[in-house]
């Protein structure tokens, strides 16, 4: 064979391998989880091209909605067929169904033309009034804390309008959805600088459900630390900042939280 | 033949003359290169690192391991960085991407599109290197051999929650001084340590030549050197910002103080700020704005500078062309007495945490992974990126594996204070965004010029800078909210997978509920700053 007909060889050859290499790897799992993967590396249209490949089952369409509210490129006439479609398939009272309200919700909340948090709300409201304990009911139920931390404040001034999202805590019995709900309110209560006994026990509460492996832990360790601090109670940020260095001596903020522990009964920084 | 034949016929001659040339020369590598026994399996790499030496470095590591593994030829293509994005699209496109290649880019489209092109090397990771029998590294899952436990900005991308990258490499950044010309000047090696005794170098320097110019100064320089000493000598103030009590900082926490009125740029830290700015570029070459690196390095190796900003990357390059002794220093900051300049620092510094650097990915395109990775398994392990390290003068990345001591002034220093956010600390002098950076770096000539200075400066800049500081938040904060939304649907994505995935995705809702807390919390500060 001469070249010429080497590289035609080798092209056809190439072409051929690819599909039959897609077909390959099809056999290894569902078509659906193959194109759940695909979404969860943020290969959108791809993604969409398998959902479509894979039939007409809920799950899929699923899959088609999400793939859509972000597959480029984005317009409104995108977005409208993506909630129409998840506004179809929230109709029920299965995963399926409270995962399409939760996306519901997170369309209003982050919609890239016309985001309207009170709409959020509403499909949050909705999901944890179903009284499931799935993963949406659980995810809504942080997202309409964060709003009603933030841009959904009941009346009243700063710390009433804060305290009223505590009742939220005892609407789940979840430890994992009850530690990010103390990590939201602790933040918004320290962002605004309210450093209370209130806020050391959502700081203290989270922690104590953190994993060892959490990267929030390290922070939780110093926060609690320096509110207990600034509370007077030496005993508990001299616990905290010992664990920290314990757990953490090569984190880059280990010097600065030697120092803090060296000058625990005085000003720091020094 | 008439002359305009002849010209014509001369220069094509030539052209084939050239050609042949050309062909012949060629045709007498390949056979040179494929001399022996035919290698099962060849490995390439691509890089952009020409500094001197290092081309030299990775021949020796590649030779090394080509002695313990005959069966295996690895190839080196040594890019310029100029062409190397144009040069690796074009490999892409074309599926001839070498086996490893050598990526960095802090553009998040870039990184979005890694996993289309790069393997995740996270199994490999887990397990540890072979090559590190026999050490005391071995048994230990390679990704903790790494001295940052191989997770940076580059090697773990936290949105893919999967490992790409090892690095070759460490690195500091440091003032690299010619220790001859400072003996000559002051009789000692050694510099001065503190901001004020620094600038009285820089008279004794500029009195013991003219020309002599202390620090060689150029547009790129500035760029890390004024953030960095700025952020340093004003540690104590920025930490009052830190409202959630991390010990870490945050760029939004800062500006959003700025908006909430809590400082200006007339607030005494930021004047001492621009004062330090102001006397920093006075001992820089004049002009400095105006020029670029490689003019700074080459004003520094003639000896007509005392002294260079630069990234121990560098030091194998000056090392190799320097006729003098290089020591290296670390920015002088102001001391707390100081009346000028002082008062707002947290001393002893940090350099600001160990991280990797020169990122190599694994190419989805290769036909041979495994031997790819085994690779870069010698590279990492303490004897290969030992034999790099001493090959190449770059610092190690490896736990245990010894710095050179020639290379120890550049050691990373960690026991200091550090009290900015790993990955979004404010950086004072570049404002929170590109419209920041650009009203500062426009007019950065009025701090200099000699009808200008700290006051002049300030007025230009007070003008725009709250509306400035608006227009970056209202960016960052878009940004955010994007990436808020793609992130959404890849974890929703991860919950219709296996358990693990599931975890994984419930174990990354934590950090996306509290970026999505901090986006409305700024966003509600941006809506009551704004008119």
């Amino acid at each position: 064979m001469n070249s010429g007909g080497r590289a035609l060889f080798c092209l056809a050859a190439g072409l051929l391998a690819a599909p039959l290499s897609r077909a390959s790897d099809a056999t290894l799992r569902p078509a659906t989880a193959e194109a759940w993967q695909t979404l969860s590396v943020g290969l959108y249209s791809d993604a969409f091209d398998q959902f479509t490949a894979a039939g007409p089952t809920r799950e899929a369409q699923l899959g088609l909605a999400i793939a859509q509210l972000n597959r480029p490129p984005v317009t409104p006439a995108s977005v409208d067929e993506a909630q129409h479609a998840l506004t179809e398939l929230a109709a029920g009272n299965d995963p399926t169904s409270h995962a399409a309200r939760y996306f519901l919700g997170r369309l209003q909340q982050l919609h890239p033309m016309a985001p309207d948090p009170r709409a959020a709300a509403a499909e949050y409201e909705r999901l944890v009034a179903t009284g499931a304990d799935d993963a949406w009911c659980r995810l809504a139920l942080i997202k309409l804390a964060i709003l009603r931390l933030t841009v959904l404040r009941a009346p009243g001034p700063l710390p009433a309008q804060l305290a009223a999202v505590e009742p939220l805590l005892a609407r789940t019995a979840d430890i994992a959805t009850q530690h990010d709900l103390h990590l939201v309110i602790s933040e918004a209560r320290m962002n605004h600088e309210i450093y209370d006994a209130i806020t050391l026990g959502h700081l203290q509460a989270a922690l104590a459900s953190t994993a060892a492996t959490d990267t929030t832990r390290a922070d939780l360790l110093i926060q609690v630390a320096r509110v207990a601090t600034l509370l007077g109670n030496p005993a508990l940020a001299r616990e905290h900042y010992q664990l920290f260095l314990r757990d953490y001596p090569q984190e880059r903020r280990a010097f600065t939280v030697g120092e803090a522990l060296a000058h625990l009964g005085g000003a720091f920084p020094p | 033949m008439n002359p305009q034949r002849r010209t014509l016929f001369i220069a094509l001659s030539l052209l084939a003359i050239g050609y042949l040339a050309s062909l012949g020369y060629i045709i007498r590598q390949r056979r040179a290169a494929t001399q022996g026994p035919r290698p099962a399996v060849v490995i390439r790499f691509a890089h952009w690192q020409l500094e001197s030496g290092m081309r030299e470095a990775f021949d020796l590591t590649a030779r090394r391991y080509m002695a313990l593994h005959p069966e295996v030829r690895v190839e080196q293509y040594a890019i310029p960085g100029r062409v190397y994005r144009q040069w690796l699209s074009t490999q892409i496109a074309a599926g001839t991407v070498p086996d490893l290649v050598c990526f960095n880019s802090t553009d998040q489209t870039d990184v979005n599109q890694l996993p289309r092109n790069f393997s995740s090397i996270t199994r490999w990771m887990n397990e540890p290197n072979p090559y590190n029998a026999g050490t005391r590294l071995a048994g230990v899952p390679w990704r903790l051999t790494f001295l940052d436990g191989g997770r940076n900005r580059t090697t773990y991308l936290d949105q893919y929650r999967n490992y790409y990258a090892v690095g070759l490499a460490s690195h500091s950044m440091r003032i690299f001084y010619n220790r001859d010309l400072l003996r000559a000047i002051t009789g000692s090696d050694e510099p001065p340590h503190d901001f004020r005794a620094w600038l009285e170098l820089g008279k004794k320097v500029r009195a013991y030549r003219p020309g002599l110019v202390h620090v060689a100064g150029a547009h790129e320089n500035t760029i890390w050197v004024m953030p960095t000493l700025i952020n340093q000598s004003l540690a104590r103030w920025i930490l009052t910002g830190d409202h959630e009590q991390r010990f870490a900082v945050s760029a939004l926490d800062f500006f959003c103080d700025m908006l909430e009125g809590r400082w200006n740029l007339r607030t005494p830290p930021m004047q001492a700020a621009l004062r330090i700015m102001q006397a920093f570029g006075g001992e820089m070459t004049p002009g400095f704005l105006q020029l670029d690196r490689d003019s700074a390095m080459r004003a520094f190796m003639r000896g007509e500078a005392l002294s260079l900003p630069n990234g121990t990357w560098d030091y194998p390059t000056m090392r190799a062309t320097a006729k003098f002794r290089i020591g290296a220093l670390r920015l002088p900051l102001p001391t707390p007495d100081d009346p000028d300049y002082g008062g707002y620092a947290l001393l002893p510094v940090s350099d600001g945490g160990i991280g990797t650097a020169m990122p190599f990915y694994l190419s989805r395109q290769s036909q041979h992974p495994e031997a790819a990775i085994d690779f870069l398994h010698y590279v990492t392990s303490v004897d290969g990126n030992r034999l790099f390290s001493q090959a190449s003068h770059w610092m190690p990345s490896i736990i245990g594996v010894e710095i050179d001591p020639e290379l120890q002034p550049f050691r990373q220093n960690n026991h200091g204070y550090v009290v900015t956010d790993v990955q979004n600390g404010p950086q004072l002098l570049n404002g929170l965004g590109a419209d920041g950076t650009q009203l500062f770096e426009s007019n950065l000539h009025i701090l200099y010029s000699p009808d200008g200075g700290v006051e002049a400066y300030t007025r230009v800049l007070e003008r725009d800078f709250r509306a400035t500081v608006i227009r970056d938040l209202a960016k960052t904060l878009h940004i955010q909210r994007e990436n808020l939304r793609q992130r959404d649907t890849a974890l929703a994505a991860l919950q219709f997978l296996g358990p693990a995935e599931q975890a994984e995705s419930n174990r990354q809702q934590t950090s996306q509920h509290l970026n999505e807390i901090h986006l409305y919390l700024a966003e509600g500060k941006l809506a009551a700053a704004q008119p």
